[in-house]
């Protein structure tokens, strides 16, 4: 259990996918079961891909309402980071009452977000050492994004990245809620970023077997026989954390508790995860929030499409949960894996699920994989929901889950 | 100094507005310098470096001064061209 500390609150969510580049958006494709999966084309390193287009980002910062001073000096990366956070700042209310700037902590989830940038500036950089952007040398940090959130929303509390693979989305939002809980900040801006790899690490994927490999039979999906591996889907996503206390201060609502949360590590350096991994976070996760296994509704499971890993995951599942376990989905199979920013994508699939009421569908199911949860079908279930867990689970055994109640 | 076909100016234009999106290419007048159009020195290193890449025209960095006017930029590049 958890030493007593502040109760952690969630007041703003923000998100662009290829879902939609807001909320609202994302809620309804969610809702429909509308997936955004499509076919790459010839010279494409990857066979399929959710997509993400410049545009997409643009209406992000839109829906944000960011001064346009605000995009300055921005990577794309920083600028889909600034239009969710800005989405999740102004749906906490913070552009309206925030407390001191001191008390405010930023976390940014991921590792390794650049690639793609310096990618292209390898590229300048064979052609003369003269051409490459002076700007890389802030850019190609992830820590670009922490400072350039800073100075957006003006935070001068602790700020840093969490990095943990495709992990990194939950315990970027474990660390947020750990500084909120411990009384280091009254409200922690969490930003899953996206992350842009380079064409090359994207294609290592592939060439490890973790990808869709060829156009051939179609993507396939998570949890389904036709499964091949995930899809790349590139997003970004954000949650404002903030103590009970604070939110009522502030008379902000609160959309759901992060009530509970776990992490570990497998101590092993490959891809490959294990039952026993998956398994433990869940159970512990489940313990630190205080409740049972009989008592959570959904799961919004890491559910790649990886063969393996769905396999794995879906014996964790059963392991913990036995064989009537709680709805489970996947955000993965309707916008593909966004990588380091999976976590806080899925994490706020899961609270939008709390907070509407339904489960969103899984039309890519047609032949569930043996052992598979409890999947929801083509059609969306609407039925109140009060306890949800969001798994996220990276390469080199980094397993971690959380546990969200509904707001009351 | 007007014999050129506008291709250095509009990649100026581009590269600065990409940089400051809240100005507008209209604003990037050849008589001002980027400086006094709001670009810092980071700013200024990076819209040579983008239009030089653009372009594929290596103009030598000792040819660049401070507070060049936007046609004086021009001129220097089509000069490599």
């Amino acid at each position: 259990m958890k030493p007593p500390g502040a109760r952690v609150v969630v007041t703003g969510l923000g998100a662009l996918s290829p879902l939609g580049p807001d909320v609202p958006r994302l809620a309804d494709a969610l809702r429909a079961g509308r997936p955004a999966i499509a076919a790459t084309g010839p010279g494409e390193p990857v066979p399929y891909r959710a997509a993400l287009p410049d545009a997409a980002v643009g209406e992000a910062l839109t829906a944000a309402a960011l001064p346009p001073a605000a995009t300055r000096r921005t990577s794309r990366p920083a600028r889909a980071a600034l239009a969710v956070a800005g989405q999740a700042w102004r749906a906490a209310g913070l552009h309206l009452r925030a407390p001191d700037p001191r008390r405010i902590a930023v976390v940014v989830a991921g590792n390794n977000l650049n690639g793609a940038q310096s990618a292209a500036a390898a590229a300048r950089l064979a052609k003369d050492p003269m051409l490459v952007p002076p700007r890389l040398a802030l850019q190609y940090q992830d820590t670009d994004q922490v400072a350039t959130l800073s100075e957006a929303f003006g935070i001068r509390g602790e700020g840093l990245t969490v990095g943990g693979a495709s992990a990194s989305g939950n315990l970027a939002l474990i660390h947020g809620a750990r500084l909120v809980s411990w009384g280091v900040a009254e409200v922690c801006l969490v930003v899953g970023a996206l992350a842009e790899p380079a064409p090359a690490e994207l294609r290592s994927y592939l060439n490890l077997g973790a990808m869709v490999p060829t156009a051939g039979s179609g993507p396939g999906g998570p949890f389904d026989r036709s499964h091949r591996g995930f899809v790349h889907g590139p997003a970004a996503a954000a949650m404002v954390l903030e103590s009970a206390e604070s939110a009522a201060h502030r008379g902000a609502a609160a959309r759901a508790e992060l009530a509970g949360w776990a992490a570990g590590l497998d101590a092993n350096s490959q891809p490959d995860p294990t039952v026993e991994g998956e398994a433990e976070v869940m159970a512990r996760a489940l313990a630190d929030a205080g409740i049972s296994a009989a008592e959570v509704d959904l799961i919004g499971a890491h559910g790649t499409g990886s063969p393996l890993g769905d396999r794995v995951e879906a014996d964790a599942i059963a392991r913990v949960f036995g064989a009537a376990g709680p709805w489970v989905n996947t955000v993965k199979g309707l916008a593909g894996h966004a990588l380091t920013a999976a976590g806080t994508l899925s994490a706020v699939a899961v609270v939008l699920q709390l907070r509407g009421g339904f489960v969103h569908p899984t039309p890519w199911v047609r032949d569930p994989i043996d052992g598979a949860p409890r999947l929801v079908g083509d059609t969306a279930v609407t039925t109140p929901l009060r306890w949800a867990l969001s798994n996220a689970f990276g390469f080199g055994g980094f397993n971690s889950s959380l546990v969200w109640r509904a707001a009351p | 100094m007007d014999h050129t076909d506008g291709v250095v100016l509009a990649a100026i234009r581009a590269h600065a507005t990409a940089i400051l999106p809240d100005l507008a290419p209209a604003d990037i007048v050849p008589e001002r310098t980027l400086a006094e159009l709001g670009l810092n020195s980071v700013d200024r290193s990076e819209v040579v470096t983008n239009v030089m890449d653009d372009l594929d025209v290596l103009v030598p960095i000792t040819e660049f001064r401070q507070a060049m006017p936007v046609a004086e930029l021009v001129v220097l590049f089509e000069r490599y061209r």
